[in-house]
């Protein structure tokens, strides 16, 4: 599904210089679950920024079914975002101004799908995260496990083929962190391919193999079964 | 997607309900003002639009060469011009003859009333659209004594009968029948009348029927052919008078179309100087532009702080696949929202403040709702408003990189978004200055204008037209001076606010061949000099009594100095067809505004010559001197109207475009300020949210009030500063511009440039320290918990 090599990423500024990726290259097939993991600045969230078309890289192939995207346009880019990847975050990343429902509703907005039918896949979504109850109410009014459960809610109502989750548990305790793990595996297992950047040891053994990076470069991979 | 759009504008709106009511206010303070000015500069320009074939109609105006090569441009015209043109020149359709406008006493029964009105030749009605509600369009004005009323006057004297066929007794001796009643004249009429009476009773009764193409006292319009070349005309009217005459050899015909006569009223050299009101309709135009411009700034500057609130919305809306243009589109939407409400505000408050604004400049401006047009231009301001201050938002907002958002690493200071908020700021202080500049320079030269000793005394001065018969005026003279509280009387023939007897044919002892001085002539009666208050400089003042110096004459020291006298006093004079000796000489005075520089005068002792009279009160029990000079002048003129004036409030007459410009201009300055205000208000909470933590944690290493007040402040009173450094020279530029459309000014004072930069500082340091002192109140542990 997804196929990088030699991806290069660097920032500068007047004065430094960092090297976030240097030379990364790896595979990622139809239905993987992978955990991205190494320490802070080692170029993780960078990765996964590109890989979500959020960033650009300064060089290297970016294949996403086998289609070339790393040249693609900013209008490129958003179409092929909201058609195939869902996105989400560690701190949530809600429209305070929206309620819990029409935070779901945005990306089918994005993508031109009938009222009707948005209505329709964002209560079946939201009834799947169990969040259905809190469908009026505002994110300030939600927990913090609440609030993520509305963001992977968002972040899958579009049916994405990729999840891309930062940190998913980041700001949350262990319990609400474990309610969301068991929903990525839950969409893993229903085929969506997921790819998850983590500190947590204990989250990354919710997936099939994990990714270890070390200064902008991929140091280690672990096959998990 | 709009509907969506739309509920994220209006929940943004009522979560920060301070901001977007600052944001809403300012922007329909700027709106209010716009539209009021626009109405108003729609008024300046719709005056005579409504004459047919507007663009075909012109008054002939006189070019006349002076000493010096100078050329002075006045409407005057020999009688004789207008039938002459209709006759003889190609492309003229019409052409009428007109008086200068007449105040008369018209008379019904019991009713007396001065009215204003014209004598004019039959073609005036071919050549001006006032229609004719009733008489015969074909012989109207045709016949001696007849008159052309208005409906107001129809109502006012015949109530509900028929006025064609009733007769008017004009002045208490001739009597007028009515032959026809015309619409009332529109209030946006540069020409406007009461009623008509034929030319031919005025060059009869007032000329002694003395029509001549030798002396230029009446006013000429034409009316040229559809299709006519205005080039071509313009080319064969030049020296038209020359085929009829050799006593005009310095004089030449112009055309002054009907398009420039009320914005365009300014010559120079027998051309038109770029002057008038138009002058005044383009400098407000720019005021009402650049106050919109200060709420848009207010807006775009309000956006742009809550930029890092938006931030992190515009990078998820990124990130789930919102494109740039759906982006652009909401933030345009919300301004577009803001603008709506904003232009609903502002019709209100313009509805509540025309009245107001009609009384100031004297006006009849109102919206009229049932034009479409007016709908397209409001939906077109609102949308040109919305899309100006909603551009910066709508376009740096959109311009977000999730990536940086989303991290938090993006902040409103990193984006460029604090240089350009200072720059903006400093723009509203600049424009803030200039105009306070603007309206401490206007009061002070208006304040000038009205102190500056004129040369005589306006104060304690009344004036009447004068209905006495001839042979009555010593009586009535010894008469008006015996009153208890009268110190003098004298009759004059102009009221000296304006000159309406100028001309250069004029000889005295010495004159070169080809010195042609323009003199301004006054008419006066022996007491005139000691009436007016005017000093003596030469010579003396004509002598007291019944027929002593008639004929003799006063000049001013710039008659004297234009005709090169070295000894006037004594020299023998001739003008008018006589001659007389010159008995004194006056120092200068100012018998017109100020705009203009003093001219040589020629004061002539004709009593006959006169119109008005003149009386010096001590300024003691006014009312009752009133009472005295109305019973004393029935006495003398019985039947006829005691129509009085005080000369120094027609002296402020002069100035009244000039008051009224004062006025709007201290109120656009007063509201440009107090939007400023609301901008800097908004933006100087913002900035001390931004800066919670700080002070918190400045408070917490033990920062005084005074500390964190310093902190905040600073940084706008420098901007201030800088803005005083930019405003300062322009405003000096604009101001000196003004002041060059006026041959006396004040002299400007350094105050007149500080006190702007005084005054926006003190506004400055008021808003800003009022707010910063509230937030260094807080409680540093509660602010950095919150954080």
């Amino acid at each position: 599904m997804i196929k990088i090599t030699d991806l290069e990423k660097t920032y500068r500024t007047e004065e430094v210089e960092t090297i976030a990726l240097n030379k990364v290259s790896f595979d990622v097939k139809t239905g993987e679950f992978i955990a991205i993991m190494g320490p802070s600045g080692c170029g993780k969230s960078t990765l996964l920024n590109i890989l979500g078309l959020l960033d650009d890289m300064d060089s290297g192939s970016y294949l996403f079914d086998g289609i070339e995207v790393a040249k693609f346009n900013e209008r490129k880019r958003a179409d092929l975002r909201k058609h195939n990847i869902g996105f989400v975050f560690q701190s949530f990343n809600l429209i305070d101004e929206l309620s819990v429902f029409e935070n779901v509703e945005l990306p089918l907005i994005y993508t031109g799908v009938k009222s009707d039918e948005r209505k329709r896949r964002v209560e079946e979504v939201l009834d799947k995260m169990q969040i259905m109850h809190r469908r009026n109410h505002f994110p300030q009014q939600l927990s913090g496990g609440q609030q993520q459960r509305v963001a992977v809610a968002r972040a899958v109502v579009n049916k994405p083929k990729l999840i891309l989750a930062d940190e998913p548990t980041g700001n949350l305790d262990s319990s609400n962190g474990n309610e969301v793990m068991q929903l990525l595996t839950d969409l893993n297992e229903q085929g969506t391919t997921i790819i998850m950047v983590t500190h947590s040891e204990h989250d990354a053994r919710y997936s099939h193999r994990i990714v270890r990076m070390l200064d902008g470069r991929t140091v280690m991979e672990n096959i998990l079964v | 997607m709009m509907m969506h759009e739309f509920k994220i504008a209006f929940r943004s709106v009522m979560k920060n309900r301070w901001f977007s009511l600052i944001n809403v206010a300012g922007l329909a303070l700027g709106l209010a003002v716009f539209m009021t000015i626009l109405l108003w500069v729609k008024y300046e320009w719709s005056y005579n639009d409504f004459h047919r074939d507007g663009d075909r109609i012109a008054s002939v105006m006189t070019n006349l060469k002076l000493e010096g090569g100078e050329i002075s441009t006045f409407p005057a015209v020999p009688p004789l011009l207008a039938k002459a043109l209709s006759k003889d020149l190609p492309g003229i359709e019409y052409a009428c003859t007109s008086s200068w406008g007449d105040q008369r006493q018209v008379s019904y029964g019991d009713l007396h009333f001065m009215e204003y009105g014209l004598y004019v030749s039959p073609e005036f009605l071919k050549i001006f659209s006032f229609p004719l509600i009733k008489g015969d369009q074909d012989k109207v004005l045709t016949e001696p004594n007849t008159i052309l009323i208005t409906e107001k006057l129809a109502e006012k004297y015949f109530k509900d009968q028929d006025p064609v066929g009733q007769t008017l007794v004009i002045d208490q001796a001739t009597t007028y029948t009515v032959t026809g009643v015309l619409k009332d004249v529109p209030r946006n009429a540069t020409l406007s009348f009461d009623f008509l009476m034929p030319v031919q009773d005025y060059i009869r009764t007032v000329m002694g029927g003395n029509e001549t193409w030798e002396t230029n006292n009446m006013r000429a319009y034409v009316k040229l052919h559809e299709g006519a070349d205005r080039e071509a005309v313009a080319r064969s009217i030049r020296k038209f008078q020359d085929g009829y005459t050799d006593k005009q050899p310095n004089s030449e015909l112009a055309l002054f179309y009907l398009e420039d006569w009320y914005l365009r009223m300014d010559f120079k050299n027998g051309k038109y100087a770029g002057g008038g009101r138009i002058a005044d309709v383009r400098l407000f135009t720019l005021i009402a532009l650049v106050i919109l411009l200060l709420a848009c700034i207010n807006f775009m500057n309000l956006s742009t702080a809550k930029s890092t609130r938006r931030a992190r919305e515009v990078g998820v809306r990124k990130t789930i696949g919102a494109g740039r243009g759906s982006l652009v589109r909401q933030f345009y939407g919300e301004s577009l929202l803001f603008s709506f409400i904003a232009g609903l505000c502002a019709l209100v408050l313009v509805s509540l403040a025309l009245p107001f604004f009609n009384s100031l400049l004297r006006k009849q401006i109102a919206i009229d709702f049932t034009d479409p047009s007016n709908y397209l231009v409001f939906a077109g301001i609102i949308g040109l408003t919305g899309l100006v201050a909603g551009s910066y938002p709508a376009l740096a907002l959109s311009s977000f990189s999730p990536v940086q958002v989303l991290k938090n690493h993006i902040s409103s200071s990193g984006l460029g978004f604090s240089q350009l908020r200072k720059g903006l700021v400093l723009i509203q202080f600049m424009v803030s200055m200039i105009l306070l500049a603007g309206t401490f320079s206007v009061v002070k030269q208006l304040r000038f204008l009205r102190e500056k000793p004129l040369g005589f005394d306006k104060d304690h001065l009344i004036w009447f037209p004068n209905q006495i018969p001839v042979e009555k005026h010593p009586a009535a003279l010894n008469l008006f001076s015996a009153i208890p509280g009268v110190s003098h009387a004298a009759l004059a023939s102009m009221t000296f606010t304006q000159s309406n007897n100028r001309g250069s044919e004029v000889n005295w002892p010495g004159k070169l061949p080809g010195q042609d001085v323009f003199f301004s002539f006054i008419a006066g009666s022996q007491e005139i000099v000691e009436t007016m208050g005017l000093t003596l400089a030469e010579g003396r003042a004509f002598m007291p009594g019944q027929y002593a110096d008639t004929g003799a004459f006063i000049l001013n020291e710039e008659a004297v100095r234009r005709m090169g006298l070295e000894h006037p006093v004594g020299q023998i004079l001739e003008t008018h067809g006589e001659s007389g000796r010159i008995v004194g000489v006056v120092k200068d005075f100012h018998f017109e505004s100020l705009h203009s520089p003093i001219a040589p005068v020629i004061i002539m002792c004709r009593p006959g010559w006169t119109w008005l009279y003149y009386v010096r009160t001590t300024g003691r029990d006014v009312q009752r001197v009133l009472h005295d000079l109305e019973a004393a002048y029935r006495q003398l003129a019985p039947g006829f109207v005691f129509d009085y004036n005080f000369q120094d409030k027609e002296y402020d007459r002069l100035y009244r475009s000039e008051t009224q410009m004062s006025s709007l201009v201290q109120w656009s300055s007063f509201l440009a300020l107090f939007i400023s205000g609301l901008g800097l208000l908004g933006l100087t909470l913002f900035t001390l949210e931004r800066k919670t933590k700080e002070i918190g944690i400045r408070k917490v290493l033990g920062a005084t009030w005074r500390d964190i007040l310093t902190m905040v402040t600073n940084e706008f009173m420098l901007l201030t500063g800088l803005a005083a450094v930019f405003a300062l020279p322009l405003a000096y530029l604009m101001v000196s511009q003004w002041l060059n459309r006026y041959a006396f000014r004040a002299d400007l004072e350094w105050w007149i440039y500080l006190m702007p930069v005084a005054i926006t500082a003190l506004i400055t340091l008021v808003t800003v320290g009022s707010q910063a002192i509230r937030a260094s109140a807080a409680n540093p542990v509660k602010s950095l918990r919150t954080e």
